[in-house]
């Protein structure tokens, strides 16, 4: 928050052992994000991509562009629903922005939260406060470069692009020596006038076009004399759109989230820790906008809770379980409208000396009849001139039951794409996908300065569900049409790998760099044209410097390959390359500059993306960006 | 509604966005950087310290897409500047008021808010060279009420490089003349060299102020 940024210049640089990438809530906002979802492209290694230019989604290299997104998202520990069939959203979270105080990226594979995985991992973190009173409120718009202006009203006229809108934020803490509480709101405006994508927004929404968001949050937490306590609820509300391929366009919806969460620690005896959290999100989508548009009216209602022990000392390092219940319900019944999931799991570390020490997990799953398995076998070991090398390898077999895309809600009876007539197949019988996967990382720490890693990876796919699409363009509502089927079966191998470096060469200056690759090795048709969709190298900069107290500045720049859609070729030949199916490669500079004032009350913050104005999209039929300018006026108490 | 397209207008022969402008003002800001021999530490006031309120006239000389459609007429600056850590940081904004040469044209006004970055070289006692940045957000308003209101206003990015000469013939009062070479980042682009002249006055910094800056 402000007062924290005030109190001088250091800026934190990841630890030394990170195997996880950490972007704190401070670098967030000095890189001039203003939703929860900013914080996706900021990511060194994870290639993001985004059809409306608001929201985005992003998975690691090695993770999963396949039907479902696998990504999964903690809040403090615990479990939370961020995906809207199988779409990763962080802002239906509802979580304001000055709450967070780190958001950790997980990729390797490790036991966190009762999950293992290689798809992904987002780990939230919320702030603690210091004690006292303090209060917060923040306003930020912007502009994308490009309207015609006066010219609009001559001959050489043309349309307006996309206008950003606003973000809106207030809230309060207080915290005594042992429990704190807070409450926020946040709110946004997004207005999607861009000329590749206002066409379809238009149809779905009517004339004049909005995507709104408003959200509430409460969050509370108890500190005794040896447990702590934490309690969240929250509540948003998003008026948007939803894209899905077999519709070929977009459709309006209305989207309430509840989530509640409780989560907690007590020792148990000197060398034990007892975690436990509950957490339940209901969700409910209402059609909005036209009325002759395909109507999505869904519910759902998630429950899990979750029990672990961690030992500080003996083999037996972690061990717990999880319970997951999902209920859905839509106008036509589905088919298995409840799922229930049990998963036990544990890890053992095989050695006296825990850092260094072999480590070996699993998780297994049961319910509705399947079982799914997650295991991985790590070492690190120390090597000369302050360098270690890590290894893992792992395997998951997952639970088709847990699969929440629209493609699984379709085979359990959800009636969506028959009642908009779209024209879809499913090819074959969803079984849980399996992956084995292995990974090298080597790091360096050059003295406290200095940090360079480089690593390896290798993903091996079977039994995935790969979307086949061939869409055709159709003119009257710039939306598209075509066979789409749902094709189980689909494999493929993977491999990649990247360096990092992190220089702090004063303690004010962090300067990150990172060059990562991903490709297939070998695989079936689906499989390499579901990965052509990825980006396969990617270079990324960041520079974070506070050269004063009270003046912040952030520069970064990224460049990543072009990446190939295969479902878009029949309408780049329709439209005469209006829509490609290539989304070219782009080198991005994005750049901002904050100053505090009076002792950091108030804060006025510049920033200016695609500074280079580079032809920028993600998605073939998705938003353009023009350099964007945006300023954010933020003001805090005491 | 007016006609909103005119088909007669002759065809007219622009020259290139000022090219020059672009590559003359980096290289007077790296002048203007440099150290300069005849300016000593102590004479620079540490930051926020001062502050210099000027008003300025400017007229626009450039001929190009924007003055074949509308007469720019003058415009009028406010501006605020104060010693920065390096330079100095200036706040200001400018307006005008285009008239439109056609009927089918509205008549419109333009506000540039800006924040900007200077760098000044002392040329003698009381001149001194100065050039630098401004960038930031120019509000357009059409007097046209016959499209939606939302399209009755617009705001693009804009941004300024701009070189001048101060002469302060006494300790508080200064007079400058300027010339800036200023581009709204509309589609295709308002581009406009304004030749400007001024007056201001230097105050001290009141501590409140300073205190709420620094």
């Amino acid at each position: 928050m402000l007062a924290g940024a005030c109190a001088g210049t250091a800026l934190a640089a990841q630890t030394d052992t990170a195997h996880v990438e950490s972007i704190t809530g401070e670098t967030l906002r000095r890189a001039g994000g203003t939703r929860l979802s900013d914080v996706l492209p900021l990511v060194t290694a994870w290639p993001v991509s985004t059809v409306d230019g608001f929201t985005w989604q992003a998975a690691p290299p090695g993770g999963s562009p396949f039907t479902p997104a696998r990504t999964l998202v903690l809040v403090d520990g615990r479990r939370v629903e961020a995906d809207l069939f199988g779409r990763l959203d962080l802002d239906r979270l509802g979580i304001p922005l000055d709450r967070i105080a780190r958001v950790e990226f997980i990729e390797l594979p490790r036991l966190v939260a009762g999950r293992i995985t290689t798809q992904g991992t987002v780990d939230i973190h919320t702030l603690e406060p210091e004690p006292g009173t303090s209060a917060y409120a923040w306003y930020a718009s912007g502009t994308e470069i490009g309207d015609p202006g006066p010219f609009a009203f001559t001959p050489a006229g043309g349309e307006n692009v996309d206008r950003l809108g606003y973000d809106v934020a207030a809230g309060a803490v207080h915290a005594a020596g042992s429990w704190f509480a807070s409450a926020g709101f946040t709110s946004s405006e997004r207005i999607p006038t861009d000329p590749a994508i206002a066409g379809r927004y238009r149809a779905a929404l009517g004339p004049v076009p909005r995507l709104e968001s408003t959200a509430l949050s409460l969050d509370a937490g108890l500190r005794t004399t040896a447990s702590r306590h934490r309690f969240s609820l929250r509540h948003a509300r998003q008026d948007g759109v939803l894209w899905l391929t077999p519709l070929g366009t977009e459709v309006g919806i209305r989207e309430r989230v509840t989530e509640v969460g409780f989560a907690g620690a007590t020792p148990v005896g000197s060398e034990r820790e007892l975690f436990w959290d509950l957490d339940h999100t209901a969700g409910r989508i209402s059609p909005r906008g036209m009325e002759a548009r395909p109507r999505v009216e869904w519910e759902t209602a998630t429950t899990e809770g979750r029990v672990e022990l961690v030992q500080r000392r003996g083999q037996l390092s972690t061990a717990g379980f999880r319970l997951r219940r999902l209920t859905a319900r839509a106008p036509d019944p589905v088919s298995r409208p409840t799922i229930s999931l049990v998963t036990a799991y544990a890890e053992l570390t095989l050695g006296r000396e825990r850092a260094t020490a072999p480590v070996v997990a699993a998780a297994l799953t049961g319910g509705d009849g399947e079982t799914g398995l997650a295991a991985v076998a790590s070492r690190t070991w120390t090597l000369a001139g302050r360098s270690t090398l890590e290894t893992f390898i792992a395997y998951e077999r997952a639970v088709a039951a847990e699969d929440t895309d629209i493609w699984a809600w379709t085979e359990r009876g959800y009636r969506l794409f028959e009642n908009a007539g779209a024209q879809f197949e499913i090819i074959g019988e969803r079984r849980g996908s399996e992956r084995i996967s292995g990974d090298v990382r080597w790091s360096l720490r050059a003295g406290r300065r200095v940090r360079l890693v480089g690593r390896g990876f290798y993903r091996r796919d079977r039994r995935l569900a790969v979307e086949r699409a061939r869409l055709h363009f159709v003119p009257g509502g710039e939306s598209f049409e075509g066979p789409v089927a749902l094709v189980h079966g689909a494999g493929g191998d993977l491999v990649g790998g990247g360096v990092e470096f992190e220089l702090s060469a004063v303690r004010t200056l962090i300067v990150k760099g990172s060059w990562w690759y991903g490709a297939p090795l070998r695989g079936d048709t689906l499989y390499r044209e579901a990965r052509a969709a990825m980006p396969h190298h990617g270079v990324w900069m960041t520079s974070e410097w506070v050269p004063v107290a009270g003046l912040e500045l952030w520069l970064s720049g990224l460049w990543r390959s072009a990446s190939r859609w295969a479902a878009f070729e029949p309408v780049e030949a329709e439209t005469g390359g209006r829509y490609r199916s290539e989304v070219g490669e782009a080198l991005v500079l994005d750049l901002a500059i904050a100053k505090r004032l009076w002792d950091g009350r108030l804060g006025i913050q510049a920033a200016v993306r695609n500074l280079l104005g580079a032809d920028l999209r993600y998605h073939p039929a998705g938003a353009t960006f023009a350099p964007t300018a945006v300023v954010r006026i933020e003001a805090s108490l005491p | 509604m007016k006609a909103l397209h005119t088909s007669s207008l002759a065809a007219v022969r622009y020259r290139s966005a000022p090219a020059r402008w672009r590559r003359l003002v980096p290289a007077l800001l790296c002048v203007l950087v440099a150290p300069a021999p005849t300016a000593t530490a102590q004479q620079r006031p540490a930051p926020f310290e001062t502050l210099d309120l000027s008003i300025e006239l400017l007229a626009d000389i450039q001929q190009a897409r924007l003055q074949r459609h509308w007469s720019p007429g003058p415009a009028l600056g406010l501006g605020l500047a104060f010693p920065f850590y390096l330079g100095n940081i200036e706040l200001g904004v400018q307006l005008s008021r285009p008239s439109a040469r056609q009927v089918s044209l509205p008549d419109f006004s333009s506000l540039f808010v800006y924040v900007g970055w200077s760098g000044t070289r002392k040329l003698g006692r009381r001149l001194q060279a100065q050039a630098g940045l401004r960038a930031g957000i120019v509000g357009l308003s059409f007097d046209v009420d016959t499209i939606p209101a939302f399209r009755q206003y617009e705001r693009e990015p804009a941004v300024t490089a701009r070189g001048g000469l101060r002469w302060t013939p006494r300790d508080t009062w200064f007079t400058e003349a300027a010339v800036a070479w200023h581009s709204v980042f509309t589609e295709p682009r308002i581009e406009q060299i304004f030749l400007s002249a001024g007056v201001g006055r230097r105050f001290r910094t009141p501590t409140w102020l300073r205190d709420f800056l620094d």
